[in-house]
């Protein structure tokens, strides 16, 4: 149970003190990835990010829904084999419905305060990913995966 | 325990040289001179810990980051550069101080200044310092009162972190947008009688001093409003020159808005300093070269006959070059005013009557010698209105840049560049033009032998007076449409009108709501100040319209020496080099300039995905691209196709009906491309680089003409 509690609170700091997430999006076999900008909910549950209609990644996730995150706190160093933490979350993407769009646009906005005219962009949408399976590696090849609660 | 907070204020009698990266250059210098016992303005310094802390909460690092990111500024036009800066500084004016730090601040100038007048100026960290100078880079607000006035008065200076001057040295200063830090000082205002800049050494003669006056504010002479009087002082014997009075108009003094220009009627005449004056500005200059080591460029003024150190600087080779020449964008509205009257009521009359009279002359009446003069006179003419061009006309578009800062400071809109909106006029002549394409298309969708005329491309032979009348005026009035260089060139023409007569063309954007936009800006002033937004509303107007007309009518005296030119080597075809009046001809027509040719596309090694430039008109368009290189190019273009190109001009425009979207290489929120993408409410990215070469003809494209992004696909994806 503590551990549980643990790796949420691990998982809960590295997603608040991290801006950037590497998304991977997979389209008829062929992997593609980016960097993003991302928040997640207070529950764990769902993460979003921003993009064009017109990109790639959006492209693909019209086509397969399937995507993973990576976000990490690595500093380039030889300190990163122990200290470093590499966060994948495996997820499926989506639209938020209309009543969630608010709330995440909050969330979003909270954090990234500097993309709201990105967001209000007629070509922007906000994508919203149900995270599945987080994967935790710490101290080199420590791993744990947490499911978070629902 | 925690660490103690840094302190956002400091009285500039508790400054010490430890204290320059926290108040900056300008304070650290003020406080110097102070404890030497020299009279410098009470002065309460607002720490570089106030701007951070101001940043920190706000987001604005993402934004100017963001900013940055568009584009290398080396990869800039300095247009470019301005739009930049401008959506940065408007940030600074939309983004509110948080509550403490407003508190911090509003107590402390209060119990400094209470209602008393302020400046309030830059003291940036690098400033002044014995390596930098960069003087007159960051802004300065005089005779501020009021707490809630001085703090909107240092939101600003803190943006003029990020003029565009200051974008131009970013290098040099180590502007970045996390580790950026400035320091402002809020002194006692000083309403001076005579005011001035010295130098402790002539940039251009390191033997002498120069010392420079104005009546009233010295700001009205650090801005280049007001022309000073000038004196040269030896520096070892002390002997004195002088240079001579300027011719004294006005004076800049406070008044009820803050300072103002205002007319003299006394002081017009006889140097503003005598002899005990100038020396007492000579020995300030000698005791802040003591005190600094170096010698030093002082901004003083004479209240009461004191004499007033409003701050002091070490001399460096930037000075001196900004000394050389102040830009032209800084020009009063005033100013503005008198160079609109002339292009309106003098250049653009004298470039029509010139194009007209040109017109009128009949090719053969003229014998080769008489045509080849005629060739040189008109590249002369040519030649000659280039240069006005660039002297006089592209000047006159800081007219509307000096609304839209107006604009911004009184409405703080959330769009920095919305006062557009407002600019959009009545006509245009290329708008004109077009109108008259229109028409011809349309008497082609009504007529079908006109219709089969065209396609067979036999234009210049058909019969139908209407259409005749109409198609010579388009050719007088367009400019250059480019079909002059070859015989019946004109016949070009037929694939476009055809096209034009196919389908509907874009029309032009109504201007609903643009009363009760002027209504709104002009709502926004006291009623004593209207009468001048409404003439500066007017200006910016004139600026916009006038900068477009401008090209046609350049364009039509160029059209003149195509005209000549083609005639010559229509003469010149079968005559041998043997023949004399040949020679002579064919030697004019060499020296005739040649029309602009873009050089032929060679894609870059490696392939564009996605573009950023600057979003110039809103709107979203997915379609194929359509690259033109020269402007005969423009007579293929097909409806629905995005227009992309080098530098979009008024005597190309005349597509934008056809066209779904605009791409374009040069930069800008009011260049012509601009201009006609907000006229038709068209998508359009403006300052991508390359885009020519890195864009071909064919290639399916998007364009976020919100964000300023130009995606090319890949004909594979399905999605768009």
């Amino acid at each position: 149970m503590s551990a549980t509690r643990d790796i949420e609170t691990i998982i809960r700091q590295l997603l608040g003190r991290q801006k950037f997430a590497v998304l991977a999006t997979l389209r008829e076999g062929v992997l593609f990835q980016n960097l993003v900008a991302f928040a997640a909910a207070e529950d764990l549950r769902k993460l979003c990010f921003a993009t064009g209609v017109y990109t790639r990644k959006y492209g693909n996730i019209s086509q397969n829904a399937q995507v993973a995150l990576f976000v990490d706190d690595r500093r380039n160093s030889e300190g990163d084999f122990e200290h470093c933490l590499a966060l994948t979350v495996r997820g499926t993407a989506g639209l938020p419905s209309s009543k969630e769009i608010a709330a995440w646009r909050r969330i979003y906005t909270t954090k990234h305060p500097y993309l709201d005219g990105f967001l209000d962009s007629p070509g922007s949408r906000l994508v919203e990913v149900s995270v599945q399976l987080y994967s935790l590696a710490d101290s080199f090849q420590h791993v744990l995966e947490w499911q978070p609660p629902g | 325990m925690a660490a103690p907070r840094v302190s956002v204020v400091l009285p500039l009698e508790k400054i010490t040289p430890a204290d320059r990266p926290l108040a900056g250059g300008k304070a650290c210098s003020l406080a110097r001179l102070a404890v030497a016992g020299l009279e410098v303005p009470g002065t309460l310094c607002i720490t570089a810990e106030a701007y951070r802390r101001y940043l920190r909460s706000s987001g604005l690092p993402g934004r100017i980051a963001l900013e940055l990111a568009r584009k290398p500024l080396e990869q800039m036009r300095w247009e470019e550069v301005y739009d930049s800066s401008l959506r940065i500084r408007h940030s600074f004016t939309l983004t509110p101080l948080s509550g403490d730090l407003a508190d911090e601040l509003s107590a402390a100038l209060t119990a400094r200044f209470g209602e008393r007048s302020v400046a309030v100026r830059s003291s940036a960290l690098a400033e002044d310092s014995a390596l930098h100078s960069f003087a007159g880079l960051h802004e300065s607000y005089l005779n501020v009162s009021g707490t809630a006035a001085i703090l909107e008065a240092v939101k600003k200076v803190w943006a003029s972190l990020w003029s565009e001057s200051a974008l131009l040295y970013r290098r040099e200063l180590g502007l970045e947008p996390e580790q950026s830090a400035m320091g402002v000082i809020v002194q006692a205002f000083v309403p001076g009688e005579v005011s001035g800049v010295a130098f402790g050494r002539n940039p251009l003669n390191e033997a002498e001093m120069v010392i420079e006056a104005v009546p009233g504010l010295n700001q009205g002479l650090v801005d280049g409003q007001v022309e000073p009087d000038r004196w040269i002082v030896h520096r070892d014997s002390g002997e004195v020159s002088f240079s001579g009075a300027a011719d004294r108009r006005q004076a800049l003094r406070a008044d009820e808005r803050g300072v103002g220009l205002r007319s003299l009627t006394s002081e017009r005449r006889g140097p503003l300093l005598n002899a005990v004056r100038l020396v007492r500005i000579t020995r300030l200059l000698e005791r802040c070269e003591e005190l600094f080591t170096v010698p030093q460029d002082v901004e003083w003024t004479l209240a009461d006959d004191r004499l007033i150190l409003l701050q002091s600087r070490p001399i460096t080779a930037r000075a001196a070059r900004e000394g050389a020449a102040s830009p032209a964008w800084q020009q009063s509205s005033a100013d503005l005013q008198i160079l609109r009257q002339h292009v309106e009521n003098e250049l653009l009359p004298a470039m029509a009557a010139q194009a007209e009279h040109m017109d009128a002359v009949d090719f053969a009446l003229l014998d080769d010698k008489a045509l080849s003069a005629e060739i040189a006179e008109r590249a002369r003419i040519l030649e000659h209105w280039r240069g006005v061009y660039s002297e006089e006309l592209i000047p006159l578009a800081h007219g509307v840049r000096l609304f839209g800062k107006v604009y911004n400071q009184r409405l703080k809109p959330a769009d920095p560049f919305s006062f557009l909106d407002l600019l959009r006029p009545g006509e245009l002549e290329s708008l004109k033009r077009n109108r008259l394409l229109e028409k011809l298309a349309e008497l082609l969708r009504s007529r079908p032998a006109l219709r089969a005329a065209a396609e067979r491309g036999e234009l210049t032979g058909v019969s139908d007076p209407l259409f005749k009348k109409l198609f010579s005026r388009l050719l007088r009035q367009a400019g250059n449409l480019p079909v002059t260089d070859e015989p019946a060139g004109e016949n070009l023409l037929a694939p476009l009108l055809l096209e034009l007569a196919s389908g509907s063309a874009n029309r032009r954007k109504a201007r609903r709501g643009q009363q009760a936009q002027v209504e709104e800006y002009l709502a926004a002033f006291p009623t004593g100040e209207r009468e001048a937004a409404a003439a500066l509303l007017d200006l910016a107007r004139a600026s916009y319209r006038l900068r477009d007309d401008d090209n046609i009518h350049l364009a039509r005296i160029e059209r003149q020496l195509r005209l000549v030119e083609t005639e010559g080597r229509r003469r010149l075809g079968g005559r041998t080099k043997s023949d004399s009046v040949a020679a002579i001809l064919r030697r004019s027509l060499e020296k005739v300039p040649a029309p602009t040719v873009r050089e032929q596309a060679e894609m870059p090694a490696a392939h564009s995905r996605q573009l950023v430039g600057q979003p110039a008109g809103r709107g979203l368009v997915t379609a194929r691209a359509r690259v033109i290189l020269e402007p005969k190019e423009l007579f293929s273009f097909r409806r629905g196709e995005i227009l992309v190109c080098d530098a979009l001009d008024p005597n190309m425009t005349f597509v934008i009906p056809l066209a779904a979207g605009i791409v374009e290489r040069r930069g800008g929120m009011l260049i012509h491309g601009a201009i006609i993408a907000r006229e038709y409410g068209l998508p359009c990215v403006t300052g991508i680089h390359e885009a020519t070469r890195r864009i071909t003809s064919g290639a399916r494209l998007t364009v976020d003409g919100y964000l300023g992004i130009v995606v090319i696909h890949d004909d594979s994806e399905i999605h768009g």
